[in-house]
Order: structure tokens, then sequence, then C-alpha cells
């Protein structure tokens, strides 16, 4: 399989999202331009990568065949305290409101895309995105 | 803030729904161009009398509706083409009624049309929008699905909500759809618990929150009253509408669309209270979506929607709240943005007495709101209407 999704994430070691010089915001979904002023001046930098689970779902039904294989499959929306909201495929067991790390990972086929586990369950983590053949990004 | 001005004098008739299949060989242009033929027949006009078309789809690419007017063989003065999805119908009113208020046009078409192929919602699920396409559509592939699972999930936790407060309002539909003919799971029963019993979606979500892509049509023409009365057409009138875009941008999950910022200016002009509306018409893709819109437009406190329906009837015919009296499109099924179009469709039906078996009695006001484009993790238009029986 080949890259199929269009995220926009560089190979970067830990979180690192479009960040604007001018005003200081934190963008996500990726874009262009800063979402709070408009300048031209979104930079990829790396963020304080820590965020609260606000949400989660367990999908049963995927329009991916290639999820489909490995259902279900767990997701979550997370506020990060940089401020964006961001979705991430999310380290099973863990429920909504608790703390989680979200980092750039990439699956076998080369997509990066955006992981939160539990910080204080480094090594379940591992375990868990080794399991699903996700490995992290370095710089 | 200056508020939406009177939209007195605004007449909508004819109301069309047609062609309701769970997949089709037609084309998007053959569901709206057959409406548009359906309503110039049921108001009894010349394909020359309608001087403006308003139109949504989100199957009619390559083409728009500027090259719709060659299709039809149209000459047209006005012409809107409106991505807004399930909010397409409430917005095509609201900009048919001013441009018909100022003379930019006298007969606009209002008409939402798709037609549906197999694999053809997974394209438009993988392929939606710039934010859908890089932070939302890879995590898992769910679609639409996963940001509704989310706030639904949310929902639950943070209001006590339980399966069965959402199960009523699925049940309560497929009551009305039983009563109405074109609905496609009409023939269906649905007990609360087949709702409860459904294979899981996406957690907490299961089959019967989830709406059938299919095809379909529906329209209604939009006029000045003296015309809808010299064509002896039973009409509706608007008595307010309004819409909000991204409203409550920092709500980390959605409880809310943008309905509260306006309920209460809607009210005030249309010079009637919460309660006195005979009927509701919200956007249902996923029962939740239907108690933000209830809440959101005053029938109940918000965080109060399971409470409000675990203590009022649903059903068209049930003394309560008659609600989605045709089944809304979890029972009729979501033909792309001709659902946007169902809810005043069917409050045109209703409240002009010509609804069929499924009729609300006594029905004088309507409300129907609309809700759509799910950009990301949040659906970004709102938008609703009170709508008042005319005369002829």
């Amino acid at each position: 399989m080949a890259v199929r999704f269009t995220t926009g994430l560089p190979a970067a070691a830990g979180l690192v999202l479009p960040c604007c010089s001018r005003c200081g915001r934190v963008n996500y979904p990726p874009r262009e331009l800063c979402g709070a002023c408009l300048a031209d001046s979104l930079v990829w930098q790396g963020v304080d990568n820590i965020g609260m689970v606000q949400a989660c779902t367990d999908l049963h039904y995927s329009l991916e065949p290639d999820y489909a294989d490995h259902l279900p499959w767990r997701i979550a929306s997370v506020v990060l305290a940089c401020g964006p909201v961001v979705l991430a495929h999310l380290q099973p067991g863990v429920p909504e409101g608790t703390e989680v790390a979200v980092r750039i990972v990439e699956d076998r086929d080369g997509n990066r895309m955006l992981a939160a586990s539990d910080p204080h369950q480094a090594g379940a983590a591992a375990e868990w995105l080794a399991r699903i053949q996700f490995k992290e990004c370095s710089s | 803030m200056s508020t939406p001005g009177s939209y007195a004098g605004i007449a909508l008739v004819a109301p069309v729904s047609l062609g309701y299949t769970k997949a089709s060989e037609h084309s998007a242009s053959w569901y709206i161009g057959s409406v548009l033929r359906e309503l110039i027949a049921a108001a009894g006009i010349a394909k020359a009398d309608v001087d403006g078309l308003a139109v949504s789809s989100f199957s009619l690419a390559p083409d728009s509706a500027s090259f719709l007017t060659q299709h039809y063989d149209m000459t047209l003065r006005y012409i809107e083409q409106l991505p807004f999805g399930g909010a397409s119908g409430i917005l095509a009113l609201r900009r048919a009624s001013r441009a018909v208020q100022h003379g930019d046009a006298d007969i606009v078409a209002c008409i939402g049309g798709d037609t549906a192929q197999p694999g053809s919602f997974r394209e438009l699920a993988a392929d939606f929008s710039t934010f859908s396409n890089s932070a939302s559509y890879p995590y898992g592939g769910g679609g639409p699905n996963t940001a509704f699972a989310l706030i639904t999930q949310h929902y639950m936790k943070r209001h006590g909500a339980t399966r069965e407060d959402f199960g009523r309002i699925a049940v309560s539909q497929r009551y009305n759809a039983r009563h109405y003919p074109a609905a496609l799971l009409g023939d269906k029963p649905l007990s609360l618990e087949d709702y409860l019993s459904a294979r899981v979606i996406s957690t907490p979500l299961h089959l019967f929150d989830c709406v059938m892509p299919c095809a379909g049509g529906e329209g209604f023409l939009l006029m000045r009253e003296e015309r809808a009365r010299s064509l002896g057409l039973r009409y509706v009138t608007v008595l307010a509408a309004d819409e909000r875009h991204n409203a409550f941008p920092d709500d980390p999950v959605q409880l809310r669309g943008g309905w509260p910022q306006f309920a209460d200016s809607l009210y005030a002009a249309a010079g009637i209270a919460a309660q006195e509306i005979d009927l509701l018409q919200t956007y249902d893709d996923y029962p939740v979506i239907s108690l933000l819109q209830m809440e959101g437009l005053g029938f109940c406190e918000p965080g109060e929607g399971p409470a409000f329906v675990r203590d009022t009837a649903l059903t068209f015919d049930g003394g309560g709240l008659p609600h989605n009296t045709s089944g809304g499109q979890l029972s009729v099924g979501q033909a792309g943005s001709a659902a946007g179009y169902l809810g005043v469709v069917e409050s045109i039906r209703q409240l002009t007495g010509t609804a069929g078996a499924n009729q609300v009695t006594e029905a004088r006001h309507a409300m129907v709101s609309g809700y759509g484009m799910i950009n990301y993790d949040r659906g970004l238009c709102s938008a609703a209407a009170i709508l008042a029986r005319g005369g002829s």
C-alpha cells in the first residue's frame, strides 16, 4: 500500500504543528494562513504535546479496507494544552477525561498521523503502537 | 447586532419529494430537473414563469447550477448554488425570499437533488474537505460517523443521556415514516428493543442512529403571496428565519449549534413562543443533533433534551410535539443535499394540509431547522425558520 492520506504532518519526533510566528496561535488542522490573525506566518514547530481526552469512540465500521481488518479501532478527540482540538488514534483502555501525550506516528505505509497515549504507561503505549504496526517518527 | 428583516409577502408553495431509492443510475441533474418538472405541474405554471433557481447537490459535479439552465432550456434572472448540506433548504429559502422581495426574481424554484451509486458515499466521505481529508478521515475511515460518535459520547457523559433517549427519537420517526409512503424504511417497523439491539457502528452509535444514504429530490417554489393567491395555490408564509456559521468555535466538542445565538430573536420576529409551534422538523443526521436543536431552539433547556424526549410524544399523532413527521432522514433516507430541503418541504405539506396519512391536525406553525457541513469535528452551519399556514 502507498501513502494515501494527505495529513500534512512532518516526520518529526513528538508533536510538531503549524504555529503563527506573528500571533503565536497553534493551528490545527493544518492550513496555509493563521486562523487567528490571517498572517502568512505559519511555521511547523514543536509544541507541548499534553492534552485531555474529551471524547472517544470505538469504530466498528470503516470505509477504508485497511482499517476494516483491525476493527474495532479507537479514536479520540483531544484538547491540547497548547490550544487546538485534534483527532488521534487512542491507546486502548484510556478513557475520556484522562491526560494523554500526542505524538506524530507513521503507519506501515508511511501515512503520518497523530496518536494519543497515556504518558504514565510508556511501556503499554509502545506495545500498542507495535501491535498496530505504527512507529514514532524521529526528527 | 442587527436582526433579519421581515419575510412578509413571501409564499412557499408546491412541496415536491420524489425519486427516493437506495441507488440510482440517474444523474443529479435528472433529480433536480424532475423536481422542477413536478413543481411546475403542481403550480400550474409554465416553465418560462420560473425566473430563479436555487439548487443544492453533492453529486452535480462537474456541472454547476449555471450549466443546468442549458440542461433545462431556461433563461433565468436569479440563480444560487447552495453547498450547505443539511442547512441548504433554509438557506435557499432565505436567499430566494430576499430576491423575490426586492424584485430580482418572481418565482424561484428551490431544489435539493442528489443521486447515489454504490461506492459514491465513500468517495464523498474520503474527499469531503481539506480539513476532513487531512485531520479526520485518515483516522479510521469512519466518515461522518466518527465526529458524531464523539459528539454523542460527550453529550451522554455530560448530560446523562442514555441510548433509550436517542431511541425514542428514532422509534417515533419510524412510526411517522410508516404513514409516509415515500420513506425508504417506512415498511419496516422499529421497536425500542430493535433499536437497542442493533449492531454497533461506532460506539455509542448503533445502526439505527445512522442515516441511510440514498438518491432523491426535494423542492418547493417561492413567490409573492399575491401570486400564490392568484394561482389558487395553498401556501405557507415565513414568519422568521436565521442562520449561523461556525458558532461557538471554542467549544472543545460540539454540544450546541448556532441556534441559541438567534432563537430569542427568531421567536420575537415571529411573534410566537416555542409552545405555539405545532410541529418541529430537525436535521436528524444522528439523534443527538436533534436534541441539540430542541435545546437550542428553546423547546427545553440545554442538557434537558433527554428528559424532554422522555416526557414528550414525538409522533405526528401523539398529542405532544410532532417531530420529523415524515420520518426524517433516519427513516426516509438521506438523499445528499435534498436532505437539507426535506424538513422545509414536509412543513409545507403539513401546513397546507396536504400531508396525507401523517397529517398533523390543526398544524398552524412549524419550526424547521437545518444543520450541516461536518468539515472536521463538528457541523458548521445552523439555520432555522418558523413557517405559518397561509391562505388560498
